[in-house]
């Protein structure tokens, strides 16, 4: 099915930078399997793949951010030896990485030269050429048209503003490649069409240009070439006009994982205890409908797919009450629920465990009866708010052992816990809570073992057996089908499409993702 | 899936994370023990009178308001914050409670400067509750506000003049002694089991750990965030202010500055004892055992003659160290 097509670009026959059978392990995991790619001048290669597919590691090797395990990196026929930001630019390699890395408190002028500021005498000790510096920043800004003055600070100036300067700064050192990881996340639709000229016209100059994206849209506007990621190893390479969408989704698609066996429970056939309609967690942006409406039902599991930013998240937060959403209502147990905040969410038996389980979930100077306990305290407190020791105790080790944690005792810190151990201590509270009605997961197996993450299906399919209504989402495919009784695919902040389970398939779940 | 196997392996990896997790905290706290020791140990065999009876006494009567401010912050630093007014409260609460009591004789009016004292406390905490939970002003910035605030009330009531109290019976509390100890070590170690009791054993008590651990977790999981917070600063007030009455019995006045320049110790004391600056960790104990140690070395250098110049520079450099060994404790890098 994958197809590997050797091509040359029309004129430009030598290749600028090569991967010569890079790989690149994290301890025991494999992030990159024997990676062998060309990049050419004057073209723009889109890579894509799923979440963790390995993109973003492969420009950081390209950019010298990380060193490869095996293989080396090939400029102009020679072997890298030093991996490091320094060399990446040296050989003209530029990179702009998904998190912003510009200094706030800076112009945008200091923060294009930052680094190669330009002085009178002593390179360090010298006096900054101020005003040459502005007038080039200025010169950088208005070839790029957008309304910023070079002597604006950054944190006068709005997100994508600040994304265009990262590219300004990246640009401005005059790259032969300039690797772009997510850069459309933050823009807006008329940004990205306006970053899209900039591209053209550095790879017009001869720049050769990577960028990864989730979205089709972006791929057929922009790339001349693309390489789809699988697992670590390239799936597909061919320039855009020989390939149909069809044939990036196969190469996208098809992660191996464990297959299991779930046997879901039956759906209750009463109404939805959670229903929200004309919902809206974002602002709805040009010509795009972002309002959208779900539900679900007593014992039944609905997974939500969708990319990462696609607002699965947003979604969740904003039902449990940490968000407010732009618009809409929000029904639970058939009244309206309008004061969301999470004590409110728990009082009514909804409860939300997030994805980043250390930093929004567990209290880590706690122990863990502590906090398994901790949003039902109330239930455990005698008069004077006495805990009752002995009894907080018994049902936190009740909870932990029928979703059989491994642990030394309920006096232990939580910290000391494994990863899959710990989600499960925080799934330990819909357990301990009064009356859960709603279970609302966000990535509940993210980083955590096979074993685990096993443990943790059974326990979903068994809280959705007495009669919990359970939301999980997932950015791993292949688990939300073996889970869910339906899919619900976000994208760009709404749900754009919804599945049942027997008329679940991979690729419509992936096209509807990327909005191919 | 070989279940023995697994199971051990399971076992034995918890237990590694567990020990390297408590060896460095706990070694910390042990620094602290034995340079305690080495300090107390060779003062006790060169100077007898060190550990007498009357000598540990005036330890303690020492200490007694500067344990009761180190309780409060205590409180205030395990939420995740920091109160910098509770010297200027110390003044504050002395001056009410002078105020209170001119003309005023009998042991019915002592009680109720007392209250008094105690209530302008509250109400200096309650303003750095609303500061930093409702407003969300930095507890450092809210907190160095009503410093100057509460400083200044002090002036304007007292109008600058430091107000002489003739209430017997209020002046008796600082003279009076039962068994030979006298009552401000009694209230001290009486605070000190409520404070105790009630931060390890009361709804109240683990809120504060949690919204001090993790405030976002704690949230996450519908605490009700501001009302810890506005609780941890009036424990913190009322106890300054209760610090205060009993300095005023002390020193048989109200001055509006008697207080200032006690934030340094409140704050030290915990840290010395374990209190993680950054909140979460550490146990109303320590800021007891922080103030133990700051009165007994200001005691010390006294009995040995050192100028009291050197005792603040000799504080200032423990303190330091105590907080050297907190960042050590927990890892945590202050770049």
């Amino acid at each position: 099915m994958a197809k590997n097509v050797e091509y040359k670009s029309s004129d430009a026959a030598v290749a600028v930078v090569e991967y010569r059978d890079i790989s690149k392990r994290f301890g025991t995991s494999v992030v990159l399997d024997e990676i062998n790619l060309s990049l050419y001048p004057g073209r723009v290669m889109a890579l894509m793949g799923e979440n963790g597919a390995g993109k973003s590691t492969m420009l950081s090797i390209l950019a010298g951010l990380l060193a490869p395990s095996q293989g080396a990196i090939v400029v102009d026929g020679e072997e890298i030896t030093e991996y490091s930001p320094s060399a990446g630019q040296a050989s003209g390699i530029e990179i702009v990485t998904q998190e912003l890395s510009l200094v706030p408190h800076l112009t945008v002028a200091n923060n294009i030269f930052l680094g190669r500021e330009l002085t009178q005498g002593a390179r360090t000790g010298g006096f900054l050429k101020s005003s040459r510096m502005t007038q080039e920043a200025q010169a950088a800004i208005d070839e790029f048209d957008i309304p910023i003055a070079a002597d604006d600070r950054i944190e006068q100036i709005s997100l994508s503003y600040a994304q265009i300067v990262e590219i300004i700064r990246a640009w401005h050192r005059r790259p032969r490649v300039l690797l772009l990881d997510e850069p459309t996340s933050s823009l807006t639709r008329n940004e990205t069409r306006h970053l899209f000229e900039i591209v053209r016209r550095l790879r017009d100059a001869g720049t050769s240009v990577v960028f990864t994206t989730h979205k089709m849209d972006e791929v057929e506007q922009m790339a001349d070439d693309i390489a789809v990621l699988r697992d670590g190893k390239i799936t597909l390479t061919a320039p855009i006009e020989r390939l149909s969408s069809n044939e990036i989704i196969s190469a996208m698609v098809g992660r191996e994982l464990a297959e299991q066996q779930l046997d879901l429970p039956p759906i209750k056939e009463t109404d939805p205890v959670l229903s929200v309609s004309n919902y809206a967690t974002r602002q709805t942006s040009e010509g795009h409908e972002g309002v959208f409406d779900f539900s679900v039902r007593p014992g039944e599991i609905v997974g939500l797919a969708g990319i990462a930013g696609s607002g699965r998240t947003a979604f969740f937060k904003s039902v449990y009450g940490l968000h407010t959403a732009r618009t809409g209502d929000v029904k639970l147990a058939r009244q309206p629920y309008t004061k969301r905040s999470p004590s409110n969410s728990l009082k009514r038996g909804l409860i939300y465990i997030p994805e980043n389980r250390k930093e929004a979930g567990l209290v880590l100077s706690l122990d863990i009866a502590q906090n398994t306990i901790l949003s039902n305290l109330a239930r455990f407190t005698g008069p004077g708010g006495w805990i009752r020791r002995g009894q907080e105790e018994n049902v936190s080790r009740e909870a932990l052992e029928s979703l059989h944690t491994k642990y030394f005792g309920a006096r232990t810190p939580v910290a000391a816990l494994s990863g899959g151990n710990q989600q499960k201590a925080m799934v330990a509270r819909c357990l301990i809570a009064d009356d859960p009605q709603v279970l609302l997961l966000d990535e509940p197996t993210r980083g955590i073992d096979v074993g685990a993450k096993a443990d943790i299906y059974a326990i979903i399919v068994d809280l959705a057996r007495h009669g919990i209504a359970i939301v999980v989402s997932s950015s791993e495919l292949p688990e939300l089908m073996t889970l869910s009784h339906r899919i619900a695919v976000f994208r760009d902040g709404a749900i754009c499409q919804s599945l049942e389970r027997d008329a679940f398939d991979e690729k419509e779940i992936v096209r509807a993702a990327i909005g191919a | 899936m070989s279940t023995a196997h697994t199971e051990t392996a399971a076992r034995s990896r918890p237990q590694k994370t567990f020990s390297a997790l408590f060896s460095r905290a706990r070694l910390a706290s042990l620094v602290v023990w034995i340079a305690f020791a080495c300090y107390v140990v060779p003062l006790a065999i060169v100077e007898p009178q060190f550990i007498s009876f009357y000598n540990i006494i005036s330890i303690l009567m020492l200490i007694s308001v500067y344990a009761l401010i180190g309780f409060g912050e205590g409180v205030v630093v395990l939420s995740g914050g920091i109160d910098l007014s509770v010297g200027s409260v110390v003044g504050l609460a002395g001056v009410v409670a002078a105020l209170i009591m001119q003309g005023n004789t009998g042991i019915g009016w002592a009680l109720i400067a007392i209250v008094g004292g105690v209530f302008a406390g509250i109400v200096i905490g309650m303003l750095n509750g609303i500061a930093v939970a409702l407003l969300n002003i930095p507890a450092f910035v809210a907190t160095l506000g009503t410093l100057s605030i509460a400083l200044g009330f002090g002036y304007v009531l007292s109008n600058g003049q430091q107000i002489s109290i003739n209430n017997m019976a209020f002046l008796d509390i600082s003279v009076y002694s039962w068994f030979g100890i006298p009552i401000p070590i009694y209230i001290m170690f009486a605070v000190f089991l409520l404070l105790w009791l009630t931060l390890s054993r009361t709804r109240l008590g683990r809120y504060v750990y949690a919204v001090g651990g993790n405030i976002q977790a704690a949230f996450v999981a519908g605490l009700p965030i501001r009302r810890v917070l506005i609780s941890a600063f009036v424990i913190s007030g009322a106890l300054s202010g209760l610090a205060g009455v009993l300095l005023a019995s002390q020193i048989t006045a109200g001055i509006a500055t008697t207080g200032t320049g006690y934030e340094l110790i409140a704050i030290a004391a915990p840290v010395i004892g374990g209190i993680s600056l950054a909140g979460g960790r550490g146990s109303i104990a320590g800021a007891l055992f922080g103030v133990i140690l700051l009165g007994t070395i200001d005691n010390g250098l006294t009995i040995l003659n050192v100028s009291p110049f050197y005792q603040h520079i000799i504080s200032g450099f423990i303190i330091i160290l105590a907080v050297y060994l907190d960042t050590v404790a927990n890892r945590r890098k202050l770049v």
